[in-house]
């Protein structure tokens, strides 16, 4: 009961709800442009580790490699934290940018690996018989592999934008005032003084955030299937 | 039309081809029998540079579409070092034609047809002529449906590949190829992954191409097929042609021991 | 899609340059803290405010430019300050320590804080001299004690735990060997919450955040925490003093806070400093 009444003067307090909109705000803004960020760099990370070996591309797959095991294989509070305190030590550099670096930099390995694999599962025979047409390599990565890579990439890239956008919450690690940053104020002493109610709240959001993101990836989904079943 | 030199090809520590000449003369149907493993499908791979051999050259008409193989030309095997890359440069400058333009003559068949499958009939027909502009739009769809005519699929047009049957997958990856105008064909075990039942419109296919004069060169188990329609048979083991000659030669009279147990199992 | 792709590039670098205009030509002074330790600093809303923060902007006052509060983790603070690259000042409630002073510069202590110990009542032995509650360290043996990473409460309480005299602490630690344990969390608040969730027993915290911490939860009391003496009389307070600390060697900044600190602590007629005054305001008592 205590509960639900702790519920409902969260969402009747003024100064507590405008804590969660500027935390929201935070989120949203920082998962929206590392999503961005990490799609482009992971795209052409992708085609970067995909691409011939040739002489020219040695040195960039070599980075390609280097990048994607060294993000992977790391701790993204580590991450985030080296950005924050070492190569962004600058006075007064935006947070938000700091953050965003930091998310789109990780997003992009992973975005790189499930759009290699997504390209991958395309079957080899659909690429031999654009090449034995005569067509140049990149037509038939831009006509044949890619239209068909991206109906398996595309359900991937949900998860990982799902995941990046849950993991923006260590954020409040560098002190920015996002949605669990939010959570941690209006439980703070001077507030609420417990962080059970203000935490269930804000998780409810992510939780919101989350569906509405699903529900839009399942429709892009389904929209992808439809046409090849025509 | 096709002129093989001297093919080695080898995957790793695994050598598929040691050896391989033949030369495929305008208008000839050549068949390549022979066991699995043997080489046959590789061989013919290397004919359009699907694998890129590791010795030898591939001719098409009077171009060479491989790089230059300088065992091949005394002239150049006596040279060393910079000398001789800068004469092999020289020659490729000279003969070698762009491996893109080299297989717009070259139609190629699949064992798994291949055909692209995010695109409906039509478009797997329209794609290469129209991409590499060698026909408008218009053009590409008018030949395009005039080949499904041809086939009897013209009411196939506009679905995509996954709703049809294997045999008139295969038909309509034949007909994509012919959309290009090939000045020859390679097939690479066309009816192998066919149900029995859909064997016989493919060959019937193929050898309607056939009796209208198309060069083919067919990697094929179909003994039948190969004895009815090819002027040459060749029969390739461990990487080597054992044997060739006509069909009577070859089928009714091996000389081979190699030859003579293959036909043993197949016949 | 290459479009796309060169769009996307050019708002990564646009987000860049934004970024480096942002951070070029800053002249405000950049303050460290962390929000989470009212009346001293706390967020209200989304402004930053307390003690520290008044005390701050009357130096920016003193000195012309503008004050920049930035909230990070307590932990953070002092190594920042040291650094001097992202700030100037580190203003928390943060305690004078001997380690502290090798990194920072500190001002005049402007605060004297007692440590508290926040607890579930009845679960602790406490101790009555001369109507004084209060909590000895002997009493939290064997107890599970949550505090904020860094905080004195922190540094005292692993001292008490871990140090002997044959160990680099050199000197006796009350709660040594004791089956003691410690849990560190990132806010008192978070180690208060630890109590009724049952993960710790106890939490020592300064006196403040104790205070308010405790008047919004009623399962919980606090007291001030205690060294034995011989003598209950002489059993002594855990006291700290608070101060501002700065990069070493910012002496015009230093000397402004000192000058700011000094008439903030002069007394009214009524005895009563500029800084309770801000305190009492601060935790909503009022002048």
């Amino acid at each position: 009961m205590d509960f639900i009444t702790k519920i409902i003067e969260l969402f009747s307090t003024e100064k507590y709800m405008s804590s969660i909109w500027k935390g929201l705000e935070t989120t949203l803004v920082i998962s929206v442009l590392a999503a961005l960020l990490g799609l482009v760099l992971g795209t052409i990370v992708a085609f970067v580790t995909i691409a011939n070996d040739t002489k020219w591309m040695k040195i960039p797959k070599i980075i390609c490699k280097i990048y994607i095991t060294v993000i992977r294989g790391t701790p993204m509070a580590l991450q985030l934290f080296i950005m924050a305190y070492v190569i962004f030590a600058i006075r007064g550099f935006p947070q938000v940018i700091t953050a965003t670096i930091a998310f789109g930099i990780n997003s992009g390995a992973y975005v790189a690996e499930s759009i290699r694999a997504g390209i991958l599962s395309v079957d080899i025979g659909q690429t031999e018989a654009g090449r034995a047409l005569g067509l140049p390599g990149r037509i038939t990565m831009l006509r044949i592999v890619i239209p068909q890579a991206i109906k398996n990439v595309i359900p991937a890239i949900g998860n990982e934008l799902i995941a990046l956008i849950k993991e923006t919450s260590i954020v409040s690690m560098i002190g920015m005032y996002d949605l669990t940053m939010a959570a941690k104020i209006i439980g703070s002493g001077n507030n609420m003084a417990s962080y059970i109610v203000p935490m269930a709240v804000v998780a409810m959001f992510y939780l919101a955030i989350v569906y509405i993101l699903t529900f839009g990836i399942k429709k892009i989904e389904r929209r992808l299937r439809a046409s090849d079943r025509r | 039309m096709i002129d093989a030199k001297n093919i080695y090809k080898s995957f790793g520590s695994l050598q598929v081809l040691r050896g391989v000449s033949t030369e495929i003369k305008d208008g000839e149907k050549v068949a390549i029998i022979g066991p699995s493993g043997s080489g046959k499908s590789t061989f013919l791979r290397c004919m359009n540079l699907l694998e890129i051999p590791s010795a030898g050259e591939v001719w098409l008409e009077n171009d060479l579409i491989t790089t230059c193989d300088p065992t091949l030309h005394p002239e150049l095997s006596a040279l060393s070092g910079r000398d001789l890359k800068r004469a092999r440069a020289a020659f490729e400058k000279e003969h070698r034609l762009d491996i893109n333009l080299a297989r717009q003559k070259m139609g190629m068949v699949f064992q798994h047809f291949n055909l692209f499958n995010n695109l409906t009939v039509l478009q797997n027909l329209m794609l290469a002529p129209v991409q590499l502009k060698l026909k408008t739009k218009e053009e590409a769809e008018e030949t395009a449906r005039a080949l499904l005519r041809r086939i009897g699929l013209e009411d196939k047009a506009n679905v995509y590949p996954s709703t049809l049957s294997g045999g008139q997958k295969q038909r309509i990856a034949i007909v994509r190829a012919l959309a290009m105008n090939p000045k020859v064909m390679l097939f690479d075990e066309p009816t192998s992954a066919l149900d029995p039942e859909m064997v016989g419109e493919v060959l019937d296919l193929i050898r309607e191409l056939a009796d209208e004069g198309m060069t083919m060169v067919i990697v094929t188990h179909e003994m039948g097929f190969a004895r009815e329609v090819a002027d040459r048979v060749l029969f390739m083991s461990d990487g080597v042609i054992t044997e060739e000659g006509t069909p009577a030669e070859l089928f009714d009279n091996p000389k081979n021991e190699r030859t003579k147990q293959f036909l043993r199992c197949v016949l | 899609m290459k479009k796309i792709i060169s769009l996307a590039l050019a708002l990564v670098m646009l987000l860049g340059m934004v970024g480096v205009l942002a951070s070029c030509g800053d002249d405000a002074i950049i303050v460290h803290t962390n929000a989470f330790f009212a009346p001293f600093e706390y967020y209200d809303g989304d402004v930053i405010k307390g003690v520290d923060v008044e005390i701050m902007n009357l130096v920016g006052e003193k000195l012309g430019k503008e004050i920049k509060f930035e909230n990070v983790e307590f932990s953070a603070i002092i190594d920042n300050v040291k650094a001097g690259e992202v700030c100037d000042a580190g203003a928390a409630g943060i305690t004078i320590t001997d380690e502290r002073k090798e990194k920072v510069d500190f001002s005049i202590p402007y605060y004297t804080s007692v440590q508290y110990v926040i607890f579930k009542d009845g679960t602790v032995e406490t101790k009555t001299v001369d109507g004084v509650d209060y909590i000895v360290w002997e009493a939290l043996a064997g107890k599970t004690i949550g505090v904020q990473t860094d905080t004195t409460g922190w540094i005292y309480t692993d001292g008490e735990i871990n140090a002997t005299e044959d160990n680099d602490y050199g000197y006796a630690g009350v709660l040594y060997d004791t089956d003691t344990e410690l849990k560190n969390f990132d806010t008192a608040q978070l180690a208060a919450d630890g109590i009724i969730a049952n993960n710790n027993d106890v939490v020592i915290i300064d006196e403040l955040p104790a205070q308010y911490i405790v008047s919004k939860n009623s399962a919980l009391k606090c007291l001030p925490l205690y060294y034995s003496g011989e003598t209950d009389a002489e059993d002594a307070p855990v006291e700290e003093q608070y101060a501002i600390c700065v990069t070493k060697g910012n002496t015009e900044l230093l000397d402004a806070i000192n000058a700011v600190l000094t008439d903030l602590m002069k007394k009214d007629d009524a005895g009563k400093t500029e800084i309770e005054k801000m305190v009492m305001r601060h935790m909503g008592l009022g002048e």
